[in-house]
């Protein structure tokens, strides 16, 4: 803890504060209000690499989309764009002319369209269905401009070492209708309804073993890499805690303070741990109450 | 007589139906909330639980928590800041609106926009404005001669950067002082003078002892937004860095909301509610001795 957060102050030392915020400044603002806009610094290209979760080629996808698309031939570029024109009740010939000539198999006709192939249904010549779907992950990466990778441990041998977070369902103890939510928490557990929405969320499923179709057509091409790090035994996630918010608020400090150089990262690690444990003691001794502050 | 009793109830009634809209609405949405979070603020409350009575344990544990405090000196120093600037700024501009000059509506109209400018717009604006490295204050500066600090991340110079933004909404400060200044009797100019008075005589001894009320106003208006200073710095620097700009009403929403310290948070409250009433109380005291009602 103490040599992750002592890297991170070693750019402040090596390069200086103030030189430091002018180069940050450049592309984030004071509340980091541009994570979500097309003026991202990682999506535009004025930083490298940053850690992220597997939810972020969602965001990428929908502010950013060409860089999911980076060497797609621009006559499939076109048919992905012109696949909403398709509509129910065209014939063939009409089809055809939005999308060009297909690979036509019995009642369907398929087209490659970069990142997705569309497959057209026909019923008594005319189209009865459209679709748009994700190509396999591995086919998607080449296009897409940027890479995963596992972060580098300092301990030599060490792979896959990464930070996990975690969702999970609750059901507070005031639920009216505790039965029926548990209902809802067993169907939505289910493997095909969790895969299908951790993939609406670009997000991991939380199961052990995950299906082929899951893999293949998660939105992010990366996703087997960030299965994998979820089941690394490297995988630490932070102490889960009553105080959660306050803890994670505390290490966000931590890290601020370490790069502001404010004092010794011992130091400010200890004042940190001092304040989420009178925390924690507090929210805990309440817990046994019946409630926190 | 009975008659008379009855109209009299009849109309009574009839008042009372016409203001119970407000009052219900008073009622509902200030008074009562108002006791609970009295009540809230003697109890752990987490929103998901009853709360549970605890006495002055929340009170107690405000005095010993240090980002309490660090927040209330954050929020005192922004308001030290912001107050004075904002008075001394929104009253020089009423002074040159008040001058009969061409345009005199449309300049009237520029300097009450801003004010007009929602919220989080306001606060992406000023966010780029005030970027070291692009933003247009420093590449002002930096044609003078002047090398701009990183306004934004930089802990020394955060919360005066966001107390400075402040000015940027006094348009309705300006329209308050520019109808004061339209109740200024002409006279008075007139007999100051002949009797040789200039400007700045003219405004020292007839302007401000004229607008004191409207300058006290505004005070206590400012006194009360100020010290409760929350959105456009929540979006700007959400109290970084490292706490810089941390407010006590980010405090009080972060354990409300983030952290579901519902009574903590309801404490808070009623110790702001405590300061701005003796502040506002100090500034009530003191208008005594500067405040000259005509």
């Amino acid at each position: 803890m103490v040599r992750t957060y002592d890297w991170l102050r070693g750019y402040s030392e090596r390069l200086g504060l103030d030189d430091l915020a002018d180069f940050r400044s450049g592309f984030s603002s004071g509340n980091g209000t541009m994570s979500d806009t097309p003026q991202n610094p990682f999506f535009v290209g004025a930083i490298a690499m940053e850690m992220q979760g597997p939810w972020v080629m969602a965001q990428i996808e929908k502010l950013k989309p060409e860089a999911m698309r980076c060497g797609v031939p621009a006559d499939q570029l076109a048919r992905e764009r012109n696949v909403e024109r398709i509509k129910a009740g065209m014939t063939t010939a009409e089809v055809e002319a939005v999308l060009g000539r297909g690979t036509v198999d019995g009642n369907t006709e398929r087209w490659p369209a970069g990142i997705k192939s569309i497959l057209v249904t026909y019923e008594g010549g005319t189209v009865r269905h459209c679709e748009a779907r994700l190509q396999p992950a591995k086919h998607r990466q080449q296009f897409c401009r940027w890479g995963a990778s596992a972060f580098p441990s300092d301990e030599p041998g060490k792979t896959n070492v990464t930070y996990a977070g975690m969702d999970v369902w609750a059901i507070p103890s005031t639920a009216k209708h505790k039965d029926e939510a548990f209902e809802f928490i067993a169907f939505a557990s289910r493997q095909s309804e969790i895969e299908r929405l951790a993939s609406m969320h670009c997000n991991l499923s939380p199961l052990a073993q995950e299906s082929r179709n899951y893999l293949e057509e998660h939105p992010n091409p990366y996703i087997d890499l960030f299965e994998a790090l979820a089941s690394s035994p490297n995988a630490r996630p932070l102490p889960a805690a009553i105080n959660w918010f306050a803890v994670n608020d505390e290490l966000r400090q931590v890290a601020e303070r370490a790069s502001l150089l404010q004092a010794p990262t011992r130091t400010i690690l200890s004042d940190a741990q001092r304040r989420a444990q009178r925390d924690l003691d507090a929210a805990l001794a309440a817990a046994g109450e019946g409630g926190t502050r | 007589v009975k008659r008379e009793t009855h109209r009299e109830l009849r109309l009574i009634c009839k008042g009372g139906a016409f203001l119970s809209p407000w009052l219900i609405g008073f009622g509902v949405f200030t008074l009562v909330p108002l006791a609970l979070v009295c009540y809230y603020s003697l109890c752990r409350f987490t929103l998901l639980q009853p709360p549970k009575y605890v006495g002055v344990q929340n009170y107690i544990d405000l005095v010993h928590d240090e980002l309490f405090w660090l927040s209330i000196r954050n929020t005192f120093v922004y308001a030290a800041i912001a107050i004075p600037s904002g008075l001394f700024v929104s009253l020089g501009l009423a002074m040159l609106l008040n001058v009969k000059i061409p345009g005199q509506g449309i300049w009237r109209t520029i300097i009450f926009f801003p004010s007009l400018v929602p919220t989080v717009s306001t606060a992406m604006l000023w966010i780029w404005l005030l970027n070291a490295k692009l933003g247009l204050i420093n590449i002002l500066l930096g044609k003078v001669g002047i090398a701009g600090p990183p306004w934004l991340s930089s802990t020394r110079w955060a919360l005066p950067a966001l107390a400075m933004m402040s000015v940027w909404g006094v348009g309705h400060a300006v329209v308050i002082y520019l109808a004061g200044l339209q109740d200024v009797p002409t006279e008075l100019y007139e007999a100051a003078e002949l009797d040789g008075a200039g400007i700045l005589l003219r405004m020292r001894h007839i302007t401000l002892p004229v607008l004191s009320p409207v300058i006290f106003f505004n005070l206590v208006m400012a006194l009360i937004g100020m010290l409760q200073v929350f959105d456009v710095p929540y979006i700007m620097t959400a109290g970084g860095p490292a706490h810089a700009t941390y407010f006590v009403s980010m405090y009080l929403y972060d354990n409300a909301f983030l952290y579901l310290h519902m009574g903590y948070a309801s404490a808070m409250a009623w110790v702001m509610l405590l300061i701005v009433l003796v502040l506002t109380a100090i500034a009530f005291w003191s208008s005594r001795r500067w405040v000259h009602y005509q």
